[in-house]
């Protein structure tokens, strides 16, 4: 595989992952995030050279612009940057919404349109968005503003694949379960170790990990999957056929 | 910041919409309360944000039995 492929939230979890395993496909990968030594520690994990790091804030539409007129031309974007927060409905703030709209889905819809104004996503490149089964396919309670934040994302993939099918461009998600990654690692207090184990159980084959959502990811990415554009692939390990 | 185990309790009470709360003594358990799932326990930690501005983790939440011991992790939180 080659080209160069720009990876959001590389500093951790699911982005890291996705870095790493690009990298060993042969990929020259752009990291951002916002923690420059979890990137730098991202890239010491990686195989291969060229890799380059941009270290930023992806809600600082300077940063988006900068970043779009420095990067290299791209065959793919995966936008991995995520956040969440649990929270019962009647406590559901402006200021905490804003926070996972804008990380969620603002973010990477600027982000990608600075890389498509300025021509910088070559035809035939791919982008992808990793999404969530909740929102689009289940609720869970407290999961309110994140659920809101990828059902809008995988809204908008579908408007973009049509809108960029002529350049080739394709669009994608994926729609994945519970992964136990660092955004819930470092984020969670309302949920505890015995309340996770419990909930882990509701997956026939276990809650998934970054290296699970990497593998589909790269196919995605790659032009083994040039037919796919639009689509929502969901990755649970079983949970939603129940 | 001031705060009294009754003002507590009422808090608690609304956080999770059961009437039956302002009943219970201090050194009853919350956590058998038939009305008690992790949605309650969602709720409380919510609800000690939003009023007190204090993070308290489900992991120390679950440790506590009675609705007092959770009152003094909240003063000695403040």
């Amino acid at each position: 595989m080659s080209g160069q492929i720009l990876v959001t939230g590389a500093s951790s979890g699911i982005g890291r992952e996705i870095s790493i395993k690009l990298s060993e496909l042969g990929y020259r990968c752009v990291l951002t995030g916002r923690n420059l030594k979890e990137l730098e520690f991202t890239l010491s994990k990686m195989s291969g050279l060229n890799h380059t790091i941009f270290s930023g804030d992806l809600n600082d539409h300077l940063f988006i612009n900068k970043m779009s007129d420095e990067i290299d031309h791209l065959n793919g974007v995966i936008h991995s940057a995520g956040i969440i927060k649990l929270l019962p409905f009647k406590f559901i703030n402006r200021d905490e919404f804003d926070k996972i709209m804008n990380t969620n889905l603002f973010s990477p819809f600027f982000l990608t349109q600075a890389l498509l104004k300025k021509k910088k996503l070559l035809n035939d490149s791919s982008i992808l968005f990793i999404s969530s089964i909740s929102g689009p396919i289940i609720g869970s309670k407290g999961n309110l503003m994140y659920s809101a934040s990828k059902s809008a994302v995988n809204g908008i993939i579908k408007v973009l694949a049509l809108e960029l099918a002529d350049k080739k461009i394709r669009v994608n998600a994926i729609s994945a379960g519970m992964i136990y990654s660092d955004m819930w690692k470092d984020n969670n207090t309302v949920l505890s170790s015995e309340q996770l184990i419990q909930d882990s159980k509701k997956y026939p084959l276990g809650y998934g990990k970054p290296s699970d959502v990497a593998s589909l990811a790269s196919f995605l990415v790659s032009n083994e999957s040039s037919w796919i554009t639009g689509s929502t692939i969901v990755l649970d390990g079983g949970f939603t056929i129940q | 910041m001031k705060v009294t185990f009754e003002e507590f309790k009422q808090k608690f009470s609304e956080a999770i919409e059961d009437e039956f709360l302002l009943e219970l003594e201090p050194n009853s358990s919350f956590k058998n309360l038939e009305s008690w799932d992790s949605f309650s326990g969602m709720s409380i930690i919510s609800m000690i944000d939003e009023e007190f501005g204090i993070t308290i983790r489900s992991e120390d939440m679950m440790r506590l039995n009675t609705l007092e011991e959770l009152y003094d992790l909240l003063l000695n939180s403040i």
